[in-house]
């Protein structure tokens, strides 16, 4: 066998599985779920084609409205919060001189191997609205402004996105220590001569070096919290009525509580469309240039 | 470059081609499965007893859906040991029913595999029936007289409204009441409601104590939907909320705009605790048993589970809702119940005759085992069953008035219109969380019309 033939065998061998893999558990069900936005379905009957009469419902529906808001709203608490406390945390970390920063490294991190279901139940009795943690604080300091935080029609969504963001932390701050990690230390120790300050330091070398992390970051930041189920499953199955509601908790409540599996596609097919189109964006925008150092 | 690339490439997209051609095969062959099933089954199978022949003891082997858990455990076992005798060649196997509103036992059907017999609700039976899974099962009822074993309140629930039998029932048809704790209401001095104008005071009165008036647990979203159920049958409307669900009337009706009113006063004047919405039967019932909520709203099955918490404390009424002149004519009109539900079996079972069979004399079993074990006050068979333990004085209350309903709606899991069972799900709990009357209403009649395109 010839070097040829022998580098386009090893080619096949290593990119075919994973390849038909991703065809068949990915390509053909977003594939299927386009082509059955198109028709009224329950799942079980047979299907009949309307057209684009689901995706002009879809508008017309508050449901959507209220779940687009809320993904919106849950990405950015993810964004905010993972990526700007995480960035704080990594370079506080990255100071090797700073007391107990391994412990703190595994700690930031501990959240992340619970499950979702323990971290939910967690921030329901955080959230508790008779004597829960929040409402007691508020309480013991003599301020009054006790919630009902996971059921206010203004504070819901942001206090399951917060719980959401808490739980996965320590994943965006890994990702931005260990880029941090990867800059060379020259950079900081010509800075030191120049006498730059601490914080300007980081925010002139460390903050742009960041760029390409901050891209990946930036889309399973937000292509999470668009995706965002399971913590408003746990912790208000989407209620009361559809305040917390998500697309993901839209296309469930379509498919599987209403028997509409052709709406639910559609909110779907928004779902695939929206997420794709921020990560075009973000592709677009954040980190043109590729950096070497 | 180009060259070396072309050769792995054009591999790479055959090999995709391929992968979509397969998975395309496979569709058709388990659409092609599913599809000839049912003919197979029309023929006697060989597993199928036969008249001549004694058939050999667990020889057919059934596989049975049903909610096998917690105190109704010993209920189907008893059942199943009791049918040992009728039906030798059975042997099943339960698998325990999730909790998921039927997600599971849907997604069987769309696989075609579905288990022989299953427990289906109105909503299920409905849409089984238009995906034509379902057995029917009229042939069985009658060559076994099941209907001549059911009381006659409990005789309707054996047909659909197209007429045929697609499940027997198993439990009778429970009504929703308000459980409340006599001791609470003695010592703070308030009286016990007969009307909405004295539960409103009684709300008033308990919210001014710190007791919160009443447990809802929230995080489902039934008991909402039952409560102001409750609400339009106290107003003189007999069918409520499943008169809507048969697609007659609007929100706009004066009678559905006087109930929605009704619950939103009572949310205003302090009804619910601030955590509600978050919830479970199980805390409801925590709240309830120490005394920090005064009433609690569920269906009367949780009689035992309540008697035990509270004991003596504990009473029943059935509508607390009713308007002050109306009481009289409307009191037994009931909230809650079902309508055609029970045991099923799929049309695709490979043993569907004795499938049939079995499943109609086990629902029968069963119900008489949930009087015999569960003291259940709420029997649908005509024969007089003694339950081990005796009634206990509430369920007692419960067996002596249920000869009074007049008629009985249906709980949430009943609607036929699964489009309409979610809105109303949904849009009540915002309803409950403070929501205006003008926009439930809005919103309700918006999912009318779509539930009903």
């Amino acid at each position: 066998m010839t070097t040829k033939a022998k580098y386009n065998l090893a080619l096949l061998v290593f990119t075919v599985p994973t390849l038909v893999f991703f065809t068949v558990i990915v390509v053909i069900p977003i594939l299927q779920t386009f082509q059955k936005s198109f028709f009224d379905w329950d799942g079980l009957s047979p299907a009949t084609f309307i057209g684009l009469d689901n995706y002009a419902r879809l508008l017309e529906d508050d449901d959507f409205w209220v779940s687009l808001m809320n993904g919106l709203i849950f990405a950015l608490v993810l964004v905010v919060y993972q990526m700007g406390l995480g960035t704080l945390l990594a370079i506080a970390l990255s100071n090797k001189s700073l007391k107990g920063h391994k412990f703190f490294r595994t700690s930031y991190f501990v959240p992340v191997v619970l499950s979702g279901v323990v971290v939910s139940q967690l921030w329901i009795a955080i959230y508790n609205a008779d004597g829960g943690l929040i409402n007691s604080l508020f309480a013991m300091f003599g301020i009054n402004y006790e919630q009902a935080w996971l059921v206010g029609e203004h504070t819901s969504i942001w206090a399951i996105a917060f719980s959401g963001a808490w739980h996965n932390l320590g994943i965006q701050f890994v990702l931005i220590y260990t880029a941090i990690k990867s800059i060379p230390e020259h950079l900081y120790e010509a800075a030191k001569i120049d006498g730059a300050p601490f914080w300007k330091m980081h925010w002139k070398i460390t903050i742009p070096l960041l760029s390409e992390t901050y891209k990946f970051c930036l889309i399973i930041a937000i292509t999470g919290g668009l995706n965002a189920f399971q913590n408003m499953f746990v912790m208000t199955n989407g209620g009361p009525g559809n305040i917390s509601y998500t697309l993901t908790f839209m296309m469930y409540k379509a498919a599987f509580r209403s028997g509409e599996y052709g709406y639910g596609s559609a909110a779907a097919a928004i779902l695939v469309l929206e997420c794709l189109l921020f990560t075009i964006l973000i592709n677009k925008f954040v980190a043109r240039d590729k950096l070497s150092y | 470059m180009k060259n070396k690339m072309k050769k792995p490439a054009s591999m790479l997209l055959a090999l995709s081609m391929l992968t979509l051609a397969l998975s395309a095969c496979g569709s058709n062959d388990k659409s092609s499965n599913a599809s000839s099933a049912p003919s197979a089954t029309t023929e006697p199978s060989a597993s199928t007893p036969a008249e001549s022949k004694a058939p050999e003891a667990g020889s057919v082997k059934l596989k049975f859906y049903a909610q096998y858990s917690g105190v109704e455990i010993p209920v189907y076992d008893a059942a199943k040991e009791a049918l040992k005798q009728a039906m030798p060649e059975v042997e099943v196997e339960f698998e325990v029913a999730a909790q998921d509103d039927e997600q599971k036992i849907k997604t069987y059907a769309a696989a075609g595999s579905l288990p022989d017999i299953f427990f289906a609700s109105s909503g299920l039976i409905e849409t089984l029936k238009k995906s034509d899974n379902l057995y029917v099962m009229d042939d069985v009822i009658k060559a076994n007289n099941i209907e001549s074993l059911l009381n006659e309140s409990s005789k309707p629930m054996l047909w659909n409204k197209d007429g045929h039998s697609y499940s027997v029932p198993n439990v009778g048809q429970w009504a929703g009441v308000f459980y409340y704790n006599k001791d609470l209401f003695a010592q703070n001095d308030i009286k016990v409601p007969t009307n909405y104008d004295e539960l409103l005071a009684a709300v008033k009165a308990f919210k001014a104590k710190n007791i919160t008036p009443l447990a809802l647990f929230g995080k489902e979203k039934w008991p909402g939907v039952l409560m102001l159920d409750m609400a339009i049958t106290g107003s003189g409307d007999a069918a409520a909320l499943k008169k809507l669900d048969a697609g007659e009337g609007t929100f706009s009706d004066e009678i559905y705009t006087k109930g929605v009113n009704k619950i939103s006063e009572l949310i205003k004047a302090g009804l619910l605790s601030k955590n509600a919405f978050n919830t479970t039967a199980d805390d409801a019932a925590a709240q309830f048993k120490s005394g920090k909520a005064a009433m609690l709203i569920n269906g009367a099955w949780s009689m035992a589970f309540q008697y035990e918490n509270l004991g003596d404390k504990l009473d029943i009424m059935y509508n607390p809702l009713v308007d002050a002149d109306k009481a009289d004519q409307v009191q037994w009109n009931m909230s809650g119940g079902g309508f055609n539900q029970g045991f099923a079996v799929s049309k695709n079972s490979k043993n569907v005759e004795v499938a049939a069979k079995y499943a109609a004399l086990f629902s029968i079993e069963f119900a008489k085992q949930r009087v015999i074990q569960l003291a259940d006050p709420n029997s649908i068979l005509v024969e007089k069953v003694v339950p081990t333990n005796g009634l206990n004085p509430v369920q007692q209350k419960y067996s002596d008035d249920s000869a009074n309903f007049k008629s009985m709606t249906t709980f949430a899991w009943g609607y036929e219109n699964a489009k309409y069972k979610t809105a109303i799900e949904d849009n009540t709990q915002k309803l409950f969380a403070g929501q205006k009357t003008d926009d439930y209403i809005k919103d309700m009649n918006k999912a009318l019309e779509t539930a009903r395109k």
